[in-house]
């Protein structure tokens, strides 16, 4: 088993190479957000001390795990899951050994692995050097940060094919997707960083299903209780997946009813 | 003209035959305005202000360029790098090119994306919640600087997608970094400019126009001088430089449509 999602996990990785301009043009891109993004906290933390916790370094460190983070996340190629269950290209997964999700997720995680290399070094690297950015300084340190991106990328997969598997019960899934993603964006951070949020939404932002995919990776960063962030990110990927499951079964049902 | 009229309604048609769909994502749209917006309010609260403008100040600069990115592509989504990029390779460009109408008609028309409007909408609405918040006077005059910032936004971010689908003629591969320019530009024009470096400062007022469209109309609204370097006054150059920017996207355009000989698939 374990084999075959090794093969797929690289030819996820292998997929995502031949992607060079976008890579480039998308990397050029997280850099220009960022940018804009630390003149605003530059600003906004000028002669002030910490906000909800949150310290001049620690805020200019959460944009630039925003803008490396992102891309990863929130992959560009969101539309093919459902895609392939509209067109009923997806029917042949249905006929190919081992579990679906497990198939999906490892060939998404490759994808993934590839843009990380460059689109989530280099923005972090580049802000390093000019700004007083806050980051581990230990090898044990760097070593939490490899594995909350990676479960902030299996948390990723996650709520993209749950929002992709309205394309089971509806053809207009785009807009189960244009109405989920605002509140999806919101309460994850990547507006602002949950910690300024009032009261009970700060709660269901730091410690809800969507910190997993940047508030508790963000805190692994700065240093803010990592081993906990890992853990809490550990949780919600086990829940989520499970989640997946039980919507993909009941998809399956769905689509063999429907024919494709 | 009549022509552009017809393709437009046949493709604003086509929406509709999908009413569910198109409600959902124009309501969409206005939402993550809305949620921006909301984002925004509770950031610039919490700081108690963002280089010397209280929240409602910076909520217009966020209204009055989301309303002009979100006219602007009501208009020009055909063009945006994926879209466009698609039609080009897939040869469907090259039928465009024989039709009687002027390309760039054909192609804007193509697909119109009425869900922008969600994103339009909501933007005056955030403008006006600003304004709202900022006790702004709404004199005719302002109201007429307000209405002339959005059309100049909405053009400018037109311009950019001409200049991004321009060099798409030559690449055949879109590339995402146009994005940068009209949605960056919307986010880098919906904070106050004085808190940026001077680059930026030149760069988005002089190179790609959206500090004039939106930020210095805003300051006419907000009946503020401005900071060193970018008086109020410069609002006489903002129509002007629109224009100028959009003349250099239009001859771009011309040139990439010239130089185009179909990708031979």
């Amino acid at each position: 088993m374990l084999g075959l999602h090794r093969a797929l996990f690289a030819a996820g990785f292998q997929r995502q190479a031949t992607y060079r301009l976008a890579l480039f043009s998308g990397l050029a891109t997280n850099v220009f957000f960022g940018v804009i993004r630390t003149a605003l906290f530059l600003a906004l933390y000028e002669e002030r001390g910490a906000v909800g916790g949150l310290d001049r370094a620690d805020a200019l460190t959460y944009v630039w795990v925003v803008q490396a983070l992102f891309g990863l996340v929130w992959a560009t190629w969101i539309w093919e899951l459902p895609d392939a269950v509209r067109s009923g290209a997806f029917e042949a997964e249905l006929t190919r050994p081992g579990g679906i999700l497990g198939r999906l997720l490892a060939f998404d995680l490759g994808r993934s692995a590839n843009i990380a290399i460059l689109r989530t070094t280099v923005p972090l690297v580049a802000a390093a050097l000019v700004l007083h950015l806050r980051v581990p300084t230990s090898v044990a340190g760097w070593a939490l940060v490899l594995a909350s991106a990676a479960l902030a990328g299996v948390a990723g997969f996650c709520f993209r094919f749950l929002i992709g598997a309205s394309a089971f019960w509806t053809s207009d899934y785009r807009g189960a997707y244009s109405l989920t993603f605002p509140f999806l964006w919101f309460l994850s951070g990547f507006l602002i960083p949950v910690e300024y949020f009032p009261g009970a939404l700060r709660t269901l932002g730091e410690l809800g299903p969507l910190a997993a995919m940047l508030t508790a990776p963000v805190r692994v960063v700065t240093g803010r209780s990592p081993g906990t962030a890992v853990l809490l990110q550990l949780v919600w990927a086990v829940v989520l997946l499970a989640a997946c499951r039980a919507v993909l079964a009941r998809g399956e049902r769905r689509l063999v009813v429907h024919g494709g | 003209m009549a022509v552009a009229g017809q393709l437009a309604v046949a493709a604003v048609r086509a929406k509709s035959l999908q009413p569910a769909l198109l409600v959902a994502r124009t309501l969409g749209a206005a939402v993550i305005i809305v949620v921006e917006a909301i984002g925004v309010a509770l950031l610039i609260d919490r700081f108690g202000g963002l280089g010397g403008w209280a929240t409602g100040d910076v909520l217009l600069l966020v209204g009055i360029g989301e309303a002009g990115l979100g006219f602007g592509l009501l208009v020009g989504d055909t063009l945006e790098p994926p879209a466009f990029s698609l039609l080009v390779r897939e040869g469907r460009l090259d039928s465009l090119l024989v039709r009687p109408v002027p390309v760039l008609l054909s192609v804007v028309t193509s697909d119109v994306q009425v869900r922008e409007v969600g994103r339009g909408a909501a933007g005056i609405g955030v403008a006006l919640w600003g304004a709202w918040q900022a006790d702004v006077d709404w004199t005719p005059a302002r109201a007429a600087v307000a209405v002339m910032a959005v059309v100049c936004c909405a053009v400018i971010v037109l311009a950019v997608l001409l200049l991004g689908a321009a060099s798409t003629l030559y690449t055949v591969e879109g590339s995402e970094f146009v994005n940068a320019f009209t949605y960056g530009g919307a986010a880098l024009a919906a904070n106050p400019l004085q808190i940026y470096s001077s680059a930026l400062r030149f760069l988005f007022l002089w190179v790609v126009p959206f500090g004039l469209a939106v930020y210095v109309p805003s300051l006419h609204v907000l009946d503020r001088t401005g900071p060193p370097g970018i008086p109020a006054s410069l609002l006489v150059v903002t129509p002007l430089a629109t224009v100028a920017f959009a003349t250099v996207a239009g001859l771009a355009w011309r040139r990439g449509v010239r130089h185009y000989a179909s990708t031979g698939s």
